[in-house]
């Protein structure tokens, strides 16, 4: 109905030539690692005392309310502290401090286990135990969605990443074909679903390619979408691979959703018993020197990933925890690696020239969601509640395209998060 | 080392809004520049020079009215006045004038169009009322009088009226033949308001804009449609043939108010079937006041009345575009076709020709409109009090 409501998304020059061609680095192993005691908005309770010694491996937190998920150390070493840090949610959390001996000792705290002749509720434990959760950025525990797979027909791999500048999937992809492999057959498996693909840009050739080499044979198929913001967005995914929407969660439309690096990294859990202790991480951006993407320890510190990567290239710079679109700009580099990490943009600070909103529209013809961004802006500047209602504000993910696209330079995205955090404190 | 916090995204696309503006500006100018050009040629350097001193008289009118308000509200000059585009009105009043009309008016009219059509109303962004149409109104309504009388041919929308804008076929091809038939007035080779006439040229606008994505498609196409196929019927219905459709469209400002004014987004709604049900009301207006009112033609009129119902436009159309689609469509839908149907229905019963089919002069014509808009003004103004 592109008639009537305009594309809902939008071609965002991508900019993944930075790092994409460039061979990835592993960064040294950190002297010191904080581990955020946090997933989404949940606080996880530390299993290891101050003074206590771990190993790659240990189980040292958990969260443990209607969700579980088990944190793992990612050096071994003597845990040194509890302290408050600023996650990359800006928002300031308890964080393990673990001091790293480098010695490298192992603990494997589960077993590996052939996801072929395990049964379905031993797949489903193993991806619990293991601590498997979405890498693409939400953290959201993985086992949940495959808790009651019924009447699914597609499971859909997400290794579109959309943001612009990351390379970490990609990269990732690229580097670990058949543990991704053994992972998407795992989840497919999981997800009883009737057919399984794996989904990325049409414009990553080579990665096509590797693809249907790997998964020749198997019941998996790959699928490509257009190189078009935010098409790994679950929602315009789903919609781009079997034109349906849904309400609240994909499997109403007969889709599971995971991202590819979790299948990556459920796929070393099953072949190697290991937990979550690397991750690809781009470095990009016109604030660094030499953009990369690199294998960084989870824990590691972001100042210490850019100077890795050449350090900043102005004194005066925006550092993302994330792509451009999505990430935030954090305004100290103290901030750590997390879990759900998978990349740090980083940009001369240029300033911004707004100009008075001409009305035009765009932002409405762009968002995703089929908001009127315009229209919720003006309706947060004189605090209208019952307009901000009838306009759906809640649903926003706060994707910004709004503000990407907005000719008059306007923070759009911005007034509809003051217009959300108004509309919730007006509920209590 | 410093790092900045800025709301995120920090990614902005690279077309700005005055990139949109210069675009905008330029086809403008290349309108303008054709208009200069007709009348060099068609008239001599008299004319070509008065077409050219109108453009630089009001866009410096525009640019010093902008500069003094600026200084009184104590901002920036040249920051205001770059983000204030008040050029764009100048240029447009002058193009949608007659070569005839009167430079001082011109400006008087100008620097009111920019002053209470746009800046009282808290500048670029905040006005109610296309300020050019605005500016335009003022200078139809109050400086008629004050036309020079260099050209002595009407314009087609003038000489129509003298039919009462319906006829038989081949009464319309008489009249079409007097601007050398719709080949030429495709062209723009013909006396009518200085920008108005050149369709091939406002076309080629048209879709420099759209490729550029600094306007819609959907605005400029569904008003010219919309006067094209609401025309078409009636002039089916009437006898008046299919001419008559192409004739509405050539004619007047239809094809220039629809690409540089209808298109203003600050006056027009924000959402697409906002747009469509604004296109299609300026469409309808257009012609029902062509048809029925003293105005020789409507476009102009009809753009104000739409930007006078955009707040209430948008505000129909509130909502999630995918949740609530049906209701936005239907609330659309119902506002198109109800001003399809009293457009339809004026063209095909309400209006009568006339029996004595002679073209007047433009002049008297607009005075004489003038003179009867006072007298609605003050029977308005008697009833009000």
């Amino acid at each position: 109905m592109s008639l009537l409501t305009g594309p809902m998304h939008h071609h965002l020059d991508g900019h993944k030539e930075l790092t994409a061609h460039n061979p990835v680095k592993k960064l040294p192993e950190p002297d010191v690692v904080w581990i955020p005691l946090v997933n989404g908005n949940a606080s996880c309770t530390p299993l290891v005392n101050v003074g206590d010694e771990v190993k790659i491996g240990t189980k040292i937190a958990e969260r443990n309310d209607h969700f579980y998920l088990p944190l793992y150390s990612p050096v071994s070493g003597t845990v040194m502290a509890v302290e408050k840090k600023m996650t990359t949610a800006m928002k300031m959390a308890d964080h393990l401090r673990i001091q790293n001996d480098h010695k490298g000792t192992v603990e494997k705290p589960f077993a590996p286990i052939d996801y072929e002749e395990a049964t379905n509720e031993e797949l489903l434990d193993f991806v619990k135990n293991a601590g498997m959760l979405g890498l693409g950025g939400a953290g959201f525990p993985t086992y949940v969605k495959f808790l009651k797979p019924e009447n699914v027909d597609l499971f859909i791999v997400n290794g579109v990443e959309c943001e612009p500048y990351l390379t970490a999937d990609y990269k990732n992809m690229m580097e670990n074909l058949e543990l991704l492999k053994t992972g998407v057959l795992a989840f497919f498996k999981l997800s009883k679903a009737k057919k399984g693909c794996v989904s990325v840009k049409e414009d990553k050739h080579d990665l096509i390619a590797e693809l249907k080499r790997i998964f020749e044979g198997t019941p998996i198929e790959i699928r490509t979408v257009p190189d078009i913001y935010p098409a790994g967005w679950e929602r315009t995914l789903v919609l781009l691979l079997t034109g349906k929407r849904y309400d609240r969660l994909p499997i109403e439309a007969g889709c599971i959703v995971s991202n590819a690096s979790t299948a990556i990294a459920l796929g070393n859990a099953l072949v190697n018993g290991m937990p979550i202790t690397h991750k690809y991480v781009t470095v990009s951006g016109t604030g660094v020197n030499t953009p990369s993407t690199v294998i960084a320890t989870v824990g590691t510190l972001a100042h210490d990933v850019v100077e890795a990567c050449g350090g900043y290239s102005s004194d005066d710079c925006i550092l993302c925890a994330g792509g451009p679109m999505m990430g935030r700009a954090i305004p100290n580099d103290q901030f750590v690696v997390a879990l759900e990490t998978n990349g740090l943009t980083t940009f001369k600070n240029e300033p911004v020239k707004t100009v008075a909103c001409l009305r035009c529209g765009k932002c409405t013809e762009v968002c995703p969601n089929g908001l009127q961004p315009v229209r919720i802006n003006a309706a947060e500047k004189i605090k209208d509640v019952e307009t901000l209602k009838k306009l759906d504000v809640m649903s926003c993910i706060e994707c910004g395209l709004c503000s990407y696209i907005c000719p008059s330079k306007i923070d759009v995205t911005e007034g509809i998060r003051r217009a959300k955090k108004y509309l919730a404190l007006t509920k209590k | 080392m410093k790092l900045n916090f800025k709301p995120a995204p920090n990614y902005r696309s690279k077309q700005s809004t005055t990139g949109i503006m210069i675009d905008l500006t330029l086809c403008l100018l290349a309108v303008a520049l054709f208009s200069v050009v007709y009348y060099f040629k068609a008239y001599g350097s008299a004319l070509g020079t008065r077409v050219l001193i109108n453009l630089v008289a009001t866009v410096a009118a525009a640019l010093v009215t902008e500069a003094l308000w600026f200084k009184a509200v104590k901002k920036d000059i040249k920051e205001g006045i770059m983000s204030s585009y008040g050029w764009v009105t100048a240029l447009i009043i002058t193009l949608i004038s007659s070569v005839n009309a009167n430079v001082y008016a011109l400006i008087i009219s100008t620097v009111l169009a920019i002053l209470f059509g746009k800046l009282v109303f808290g500048g670029f962004g905040q006005n109610i009322f296309n300020p050019a149409a605005f500016g335009e109104a003022i200078l139809m309504s109050t400086f008629a009088a004050t036309s020079a009388d260099l050209l002595s041919g009407a314009t087609p929308t003038v000489t129509y009226k003298g039919f009462g804008w319906i006829s038989t076929a081949d009464q319309l091809s008489g009249v079409i033949a007097q601007y050398g038939g719709l080949g030429k007035m495709f062209l723009g080779m013909y006396d009518s308001t200085m920008g108005s006439t050149c369709a091939l040229l406002i076309l080629a606008c048209l879709a420099v804009l759209i490729i550029r994505k600094d306007i819609d498609w959907q605005t400029p196409v569904f008003y010219i449609g919309g006067v094209f196929v609401i025309s078409l019927i009636v002039g089916l219905v009437r006898g008046a043939g299919i001419q008559y459709a192409l004739f509405n469209v050539l004619a007047g400002g239809v094809l220039f108010g629809g690409v540089f004014m209808t298109t203003d987004p600050v006056t027009s709604p924000v959402s697409i079937p906002g747009k469509i049900l604004f296109a299609i009301g300026a469409a309808s207006f257009t012609l029902i006041i062509r048809w029925k009112s003293n105005l020789s033609d409507g476009v102009l009129y009809s753009i104000l009345l739409m930007n006078m119902l955009t707040p209430m436009i948008d505000r129909l159309m509130d909502g999630s575009q995918i949740k609530d689609s049906g209701k936005l469509i239907r609330n659309m839908l119902i506002g198109s076709c109800a001003f399809i149907a009293v457009a339809l229905l004026v063209g095909i019963v309400a209006i009568q020709p006339k029996k004595s089919a002679a073209a007047e002069p433009e002049t008297t014509v607009i005075a004489a409109e003038a003179l009867e808009t006072d007298a609605v003004y003050d029977t308005a103004w008697a009833d009000a009090h």
